[in-house]
């Protein structure tokens, strides 16, 4: 009991004597986790940032051009039974000739005499639908309906974005790796340059007989301060950026709270792994 | 208790000691006087096993350094007090501070560190310098926190190398004072000196050092 006094008070200690040096490698995790954190973020929001600024993922079902209404109305009922869907239009075949004519200056029955347009159902899908494979699976469950002549959706883009999503996941990873051991590096050198200019007391310690765990704990427990304030810094920078990137651009990113758990957990494992790397190579 | 055999030890410059063979019985006082550079601050670190022997052995206690293991060093050194040449103290604490580390290191109970180590301080003439630190005092006074240190947890052998060196004579006499009753609670004392004069004032076995051999 007596040693965890020592060691809790001469780790209190500890900031008290070098609070530069310790506001330092708070800053230095602080700064790191951030880093780390933004990667992070991107990492898990890679697939809401593709559908974010692909809103427009909706699915065209064309009717048979032979469905009375009763027959379209079971169909919409039909419809609403799979699964995935969010929001379902109708669109008649005199809408759909005045979107053309909208868009062509033409009037369609002027030039045919009849309207040969179909009406459509608009199908808006859940937003954890909108993945190539899923988005997939849902039109074929739309066109293996009875009265659905065809369907029509841009999956071409949304495989391109899906494949880049998917390098910028791996590129992402990669990268976050890379940093996570940069700053591992960054701070066990910051907590060795503290123990180097400690590191003729360290001598005197060992020398009227503290054992290693004695002499070392303290700045493990320093680390760990320093850890865990870094984490908790960090989330807060994180939380307010996230927020005011939402406000920005709605859905962009979700920030979860693994996200900052996993921001304090890193600070706290880089803060003690750190310390027990900077002892390790002169005690 | 302790023992020294055929003991050789050679810095990489050449210089260092040999063929040192001694040994301390329970309770002895022990003078270990020579010259500067005869290699009495030598002799003491390889009794504290901050070296060791390149040759021969040492016993103490139960430890013997031909068989010392990593992990059994700082049980060893907490047998003994140290009082370094120079003094080695804590710069970063009081005087309070730097006598309580050891009796920190060893896991004594707050209410027992305290009792101590006011009592080492008074026995050194430094009560009214408790809470001062290292850097305000004098040289002499950072001497006697470093025997107030080495004596806080009554050793079993207590090194002091020089512990009088930068006092002037009634200091000393006073320093010897708390010396003999350390050595008379029973604790050994080996002291390291150059000031023969003194040492023939006192009672106590004279071991002469003369480039790196007893003689
Ligand atoms: N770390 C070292 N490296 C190389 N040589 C050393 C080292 N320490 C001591 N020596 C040499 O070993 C010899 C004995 O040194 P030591 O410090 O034991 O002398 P001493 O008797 O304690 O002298 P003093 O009274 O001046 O303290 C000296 O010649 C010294 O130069
Ligand atoms: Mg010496």
């Amino acid at each position: 009991m007596a040693n965890l006094a020592y060691i809790l008070q001469e780790s209190f200690d500890g900031f008290r004597r070098a609070r530069i040096s310790s506001l330092i490698s708070t800053m230095t995790i602080t700064f790191l986790l951030i880093i780390i954190g933004i990667f992070a973020l991107v990492s898990t929001n890679v697939d809401h940032i593709v559908t974010a600024l692909n809103a427009r993922f909706d699915i065209q079902a064309f009717i048979d051009n032979t469905l009375d209404d009763s027959q379209i109305t079971g169909l919409r009922q039909q419809l609403s039974q799979i699964e995935g869907i969010r929001q379902i239009s109708f669109y008649s075949k005199e809408q759909a000739a005045r979107e053309f004519q909208k868009e062509f200056g033409e009037d369609l029955f002027d030039i045919l005499g009849e309207n040969p347009l179909p009406s459509s159902f608009n199908v808006v899908l859940r937003q954890e639908y909108r993945t190539p494979d899923l988005i997939e699976s849902v039109a074929k469950g739309i066109s293996d309906l009875r009265g659905i002549d065809e369907v029509v959706y841009n999956n071409q883009a949304l495989k391109i974005l899906g494949k880049y999503a998917q390098m910028a996941k791996v590129i992402n990873s990669a990268i976050l790796i890379f940093v996570s051991f940069g700053s591992l590096l960054v701070i066990s050198n910051t907590v060795r340059l503290i123990i180097i200019a400690k590191r003729s007391i360290i001598t005197t310690m060992q020398l009227v007989g503290a054992t290693r765990g004695f002499i070392q704990s303290p700045f493990i427990i320093e680390g760990l301060v320093q850890g865990s304030a870094g984490g908790i810094l960090a989330s807060v920078f994180l939380y307010l950026g996230s927020q005011i990137l939402v406000i920005e651009v709605p859905g962009l990113i979700h920030t979860s709270l693994v996200i900052y758990i996993f921001v304090l957990s890193l600070g706290i494992f880089f803060g003690i792994l750190g310390s027990l790397f900077a002892i390790k190579r002169f005690l | 208790m302790v023992e020294l055999n055929n003991v050789r030890h050679a810095f990489p410059t050449g210089d260092g000691i040999r063929h040192i063979t001694f040994s301390i019985s329970p309770g002895e006082f022990v003078f270990l006087v020579g010259p500067s550079g005869a290699g009495k601050s030598t002799v003491l670190r390889l009794i504290y096993m901050d070296l060791l022997p390149d040759e021969g052995h040492i016993v103490v206690s139960e430890f013997n350094s031909l068989f010392m293991k990593r992990r059994d060093i700082p049980q060893m050194r907490r047998k003994l007090g140290i009082v370094f040449q120079d003094f080695r103290l804590f710069p970063d604490r009081d005087v309070f501070e730097n006598v309580a580390f050891v009796l920190k290191v060893v896991g004594r109970r707050t209410k027992e560190i305290k009792r101590r180590v006011l009592r080492a301080v008074a026995d050194v003439g430094l009560s009214h310098k408790a809470r001062k630190m290292p850097d305000e005092l004098s040289g002499g006074e950072q001497q006697r926190v470093a025997i107030a240190r080495a004596i806080v947890n009554e050793p079993y052998l207590l090194l002091a190398d020089e512990p009088t060196g930068n006092l002037d004579p009634t200091t000393a006499a006073g320093i010897m004072d708390v010396l003999e009753r350390i050595n008379a609670r029973g604790t050994s004392i080996l002291m390291a000196t150059h000031n023969v004069d003194m040492v023939n004032r006192y009672r106590g076995r004279k071991l002469h050092i003369m480039n790196g051999e007893l003689v």
